[in-house]
């Protein structure tokens, strides 16, 4: 779990304290109709109910109005989410207009597109559900939350997580809201306990039950963030006379807390011109008015802050604290109502115009809101680069980039066998597509957090192959132009180093927002672009060598034609030379750390686990290099050593991130450390089983080339 | 160098040279350094950072697994030096295809110079300051000293004797005071009690401790709370048994050669022959969130009579006098003025890594290049 989803989850946690134990207690009350249900008196059951009613839209029937019902799902369990009308609402062709809506999230403000995909990523660990893009998913949630309830787009990965909370498990582990809802008392008791144990003792379960509950959470706030802008049974005009008191149409009885809001004005005219008259005395619009606004005062007291914060408030920002705040934070605070009129007004017309279908509609009050809001955050927006995040995002190049990767290995495996130039060409070109791709979305994220691309370990993992690949690109380039018989193998390490490399990234993609904001001592991107981009520099290459390694030794156990020898002698040339280039930046990059530390710890060297797993990739680099020039070890030992090194390079990265001490521990995944053991037990297997090998003259090693 | 060769080349092909500079020596050595450096990081996971260095990268041998010795990280380092050393007064010839190795190996050499440099003669210490306190000297983190001295206002004669000399049955000096102090027990970390040991002295002290139990030292070296016990032995006048223990917030005060004097266990003191007055901490996060985005010291530094206003701020220390100020930590106390604490060092040796790096990064680039550059051009023939 990583940090900002624990972050999240906190915050959602606090929400939650205010949210779930009223529905609850509500749920609970009018379940069980106990005797101290009945003895808790009618104030608070009014309470409960009107608190329940304002934010969930005609949970309560409305006289005379039969188009809302107040028993959806679950008997007697009212629903957390709106009941479906008679006439279910519309949706709109194209939510395009939202996609760069701005939120502010984690201290970053975000276009829509990417804060919608991280939410269904985070919910259903996938970036669109039955053929709708996030934004969609988003939308639906947002406008018509009553449709949502049936989404399978809550993951949970254990079955028997499923079964603890009392879900009947599914085989595609997607569940609904509906069947989430109804577990709900036990999620939350699960969850509390999860909660009390601490992060690092939690055991999987319970992450999982903290992660759906967080989910279950924020997916409830989202469906409340525009309920203001629903027509609700609560806002319904009855008299004919008191809407035209108001202004309103007269054939129309349904409307929101924002119709109202508009016509307060005339509400509040209304008002004092009751004066001090009691009810009996008053004329059947002065009382339906009275219970307008009782029910506009109980809704703005109900609204809860949603996640989605879009709203740039000066007076917020001002206090240091948060700038951007949520419709809801908006619409119960007078001035802010005030103040933001148009832009809410904006997203009223959106909502009702998305339910209608109405395409023009929606764009409009989309862009009412943008425009105002766009003024009014003029010096903060212009710092973004909102398209480019949404072309980022749209178009996933570390997906297709790894795409063309594995088609590239697969080529490169063909012309391994057949020899056949233009099956290299057609690698060769679908490898340097993919490459193109790939260093674009590095520039893109370099543009959009104008901070070199190396400051999490997520952002470590597409920037050490882009570097990787590089390197094997010269090296490919220079057999090539050396007409070396070591053709292709240069390519066939690229496509599996950017193969491995993405594969890892776009797992840990998974986690949230992959750009995040730094702490206080990372914030320098002097040093950043330095140290950090010279120790993945020596990562890279030492993986290079690696991988390489890997090519020398599976070749030399294999029998091969005459032209073997001077293969695997250009092959170990290239180990070689690999490693030169690791030592040079590894070494390069140890030492601008250490003058970094000084710089901002006061200490050159303070054998922190991240500094010695760098010092001992140099070391490591060095114990070869020596060696292999003094005669110690040959080729082979070369070839077993460039292995091992990447070994080394694995623990250094990440490895010591899983001892949990020093000042360098910032993000780890769960189940890495299980991955991570595998792949070095893999590694050691593999250096075991090709060392017998060459030992025991495998493919002919050891004897002297015959003669031909 | 090219002055003597005949000198040279004699004194490298001594059978002693040879065996000292023996290549597998080195392999061995930097083997040994590999491993040192794998299982001291383990070992820092479950034992602190501070019982790790010790172990692993001080002098002397360390167990690995508990049963197999190997020398420590300092000794490889020396072995290491030597052979660096003797390689290029000795060995190593000059030629223009070699520069680039006779580069890398100066700077390599500088930088065990430096790290010497800093192992000898680098001070670390840190100073805490609230709002509107003025520092005029920083305290060790985790070593202590037995302080002596009279309250005269601001300034302080101080006469103190370190942790280390702190051993059971060492006499000290303490010459203001013409007497001496014969030390009973000293524990690096301990536990204080009230109640008085039933056959042990009865010991003065200004919190009403009767007695110390050893504990055993924490994960964490600042975490210790160490005490000592010792005789007080004055010329006429009778032995006096003195307990003091570090987390005591008074001074012990006693009459010395006719004087009230405090006497403490305490943080080493380093005096500043400045000061340094902390005017506002400002502590910003990123908006919405707990993700602190920078933290910020101002502070008035008055030297010698005149004031000037500094900032000290993360990646942006005071460098004054020898001494370099980093913000390292801070305090919000609820209703209480916040502090700001800094790491203070001096260390002269501070520029050898800056200088060998370059130097180090010079000579690996033109080594690699000359060597790559024929590669190329010469194809595969070869």
């Amino acid at each position: 779990m990583n940090a900002r989803f624990t972050a999240s989850l906190k915050s959602s946690f606090t929400a939650s304290y205010r949210i779930l134990p009223i529905c609850l207690a509500f749920t609970a009350l009018l379940a069980a109709q106990t005797p101290q249900g009945a003895k808790s008196g009618p104030m608070q059951d009014q309470r409960f109910d009107s608190l329940f009613e304002a934010s969930h839209d005609g949970a309560r029937p409305p006289q005379g109005n039969g188009g809302v019902t107040s028993e959806p799902h679950g008997g007697r369990m009212p629903s957390m989410l709106p009941a479906i009308g008679a006439v279910p609402p519309a949706s709109v062709k194209s939510v395009s207009a939202m996609e760069t809506v701005p939120i502010m999230q984690d201290g970053r403000l975000k276009p829509m597109i990417t804060y919608a995909r991280h939410m269904l990523l985070q919910f259903s660990g996938k970036t669109s559900y039955a053929s709708q893009s996030a934004v969609e998913v988003m939308a639906h949630i947002l406008f018509t939350p009553e449709l949502t309830g049936e989404y399978k787009i809550f993951l949970i990965n254990n079955p028997e997580v499923a079964e603890a909370i009392g879900i009947a498990p599914e085989k595609t582990r997607q569940y609904t809201f509906r069947q989430l809802e109804k577990a709900l008392p036990k999620i939350q008791e699960l969850a509390e306990k999860a909660n009390a144990v601490e992060d690092p003792k939690r055991d999987l379960i319970q992450k999982e039950v903290l992660r759906i509950f967080g989910n279950v959470v924020e997916f409830v706030n989202l469906t409340r963030t525009f309920t203001y802008a629903l027509p609700s049974g609560a806002f319904a005009v009855q008299g004919v006379e008191t809407r035209a008191s108001l202004g309103f149409p007269v054939d129309k009885t349904a409307y929101s807390f924002w119709d109202l809001m508009l016509a307060a004005q005339a509400i509040a005219k209304i008002l004092e011109g009751i004066g001090n008259r009691d009810e009996a005395h008053r004329t059947p619009i002065e009382n339906e008015i009275i219970a307008l606004s009782q029910a506009m005062y109980f809704t703005s007291q109900s609204l809860h802050p949603s996640p989605f914060r879009n709203f740039p408030s000066p007076t917020a920002a001002a206090g240091g604290g948060p700038g951007w705040i949520s419709p809801a934070e908006v619409l119960t605070s007078p001035d802010q109502l005030q103040a933001f009129r148009t832009e809410l007004t904006g997203w009223s017309d959106a909502v009702v115009a998305y339910r209608k279908g109405d395409q023009a509609g929606f764009d409009k009050g989309i862009q009412s809101y943008l425009g105002t809001m766009e003024n009014r955050a003029y010096a903060q927006l212009s710092e973004t680069h909102f398209s480019l995040e949404a072309i980022y995002q749209k178009g996933e190049p570390f997906f297709w980039a790894l795409v063309a990767y594995w088609v590239a290995l697969l080529g490169c495996f063909g012309f391994f066998l057949g020899r056949k130039q233009w099956m290299y060409q057609a690698a060769t070109w679908i490898f340097l597509a993919g490459y193109a791709v790939h260093v674009a979305g590095i520039v893109a994220r370099i543009l959009i957090m104008k901070r070199p691309p190396v400051t999490s370990l997520y952002e470590t993992f597409p920037f050490v192959a882009a570097v990787s690949i590089l390197a094997a690109l010269i090296m490919e380039r220079i057999n090539v132009s050396r007409k070396s018989t070591g053709q292709g193998i240069g390519l066939l390490c690229a496509s599996l180093l950017g193969m491995i490399l993405l594969s890892i990234a776009n797992r840990y993609a998974a986690d949230g927002d992959t750009m995040k904001m730094l702490v206080a001592v990372l914030n320098s991107n002097f040093w950043l672009s330095t140290h950090v981009v010279c120790v993945t520099i020596g990562y890279s290459a030492c993986l290079l060598a690696g991988a390489i390694g890997h090519v020398w030794l599976i070749r030399a156990i294999f029998p091969g034609d005459a032209s073997k020898p001077e293969r695997l002698k250009e092959i170990a040339k290239m180990v070689y030379g690999t490693l030169c280039f690791g030592l040079l930046f590894s070494f390069i990059g140890t030492v601008l750390g250490g003058i970094w530390a000084d710089q901002s710890w006061g200490r050159f060297w303070g054998w922190d686990p991240k500094e010695n797993g760098a010092l001992l990739i140099v070391i490591w680099c060095i114990i070869l290099l020596h060696a292999k020039q003094w005669g110690y070890i040959r080729n082979p030992g070369l070839a077993l050593g460039s292995v091992f090194g990447a070994i080394v390079v694995s623990l250094a990265w990440f490895g010591v991130n899983l001892l949990n001490v020093g000042l360098h521990s910032y993000g780890f995944t769960n189940g890495a450390a299980t991955k991570l053991f595998s792949y070095i037990g893999g590694e050691l297997a593999f250096m075991l089983v090709t060392g017998i090998g060459l030992a025991l003259g495998w493919g002919g090693w050891g004897k002297k080339p015959s003669v031909t | 160098m090219s002055a003597s060769p005949s000198w040279r080349q004699k004194a490298a092909r001594h059978p002693v040279t040879k065996a000292i500079l023996h290549p597998a020596i080195t392999l061995v050595s930097l083997l040994i350094l590999f491993a040192l450096i794998f299982f001291g990081t383990l070992y820092q996971a479950n034992h602190g950072l501070y019982e790790a260095q010790l172990r692993f990268f001080g002098y002397g041998i360390v167990p690995i697994g508990g049963f197999f010795p190997l020398p420590t990280a300092s000794v490889v380092m020396w072995i290491l030096s030597v052979q660096l050393t003797l390689t290029m007064a000795l060995v190593l010839r000059w030629k223009w295809s070699l520069a680039g190795l006779w580069i890398v190996h100066s700077g390599i050499m500088t930088l065990l110079v430096g790290g010497f440099i800093t192992q000898i003669l680098a001070v670390e210490s840190q100073l805490t300051l609230a709002e509107g306190e003025t520092g005029n000297f920083t305290t060790a983190y985790h070593e202590y000293e037995v302080a002596f001295w009279e309250s005269h206002g601001d300034t302080n004669q101080v006469f103190a004797w370190e942790d280390v000399n702190l051993r059971p049955g060492a006499e000290l000096e303490i010459p203001p005071y013409q007497c001496r102090i014969r030390i009973l027990n000293y524990y690096q970390n301990s536990d204080a009690f009230t109640t008085k040991a039933t056959n042990g002295p009865k010991f003065l002290n200004a919190s009403n401790i009767g007695m110390l139990e050893q504990r055993k030292p924490e994960k964490e070296v600042t975490q210790n709370a160490p005490g000592v016990t010792f005789t007080l032995l004055e010329k006429g006048k009778g032995d006096r048994e003195v307990l003091l223990y570090a987390q005591e917030l008074q001074p012990l005060i006693l009459t010395l050669d006719g004087r009230k004097v405090n006497v403490q266990l305490r943080l080493k003191h380093y005096p500043l022959d400045f000061s340094l007055k902390l005017t506002q901490f400002i502590k910003t996060v990123h908006p919405g969130t707990d993700i602190p985005s920078s933290f910020e010291s101002y502070a008035d530094l008055t030297d010698q009579g005149a004031t000037r206003p500094v900032k000290i701020w993360m990646n942006n220390p005071l460098r004054t006098k020898g001494y370099t100020f980093f913000q390292a930590s801070y305090a919000q106390p609820a209703g209480a003025a916040q502090k700001s604490t800094f790491a203070v060092v001096t260390n002269p040796g501070r520029v050898m890594p800056y200088i060998s790096s370059l130097v180090v990064f010079g000579g690996l680039l033109m080594h690699f290049l000359i060597k790559l550059v024929p590669f190329i051009r010469r194809g595969a023939a070869t």
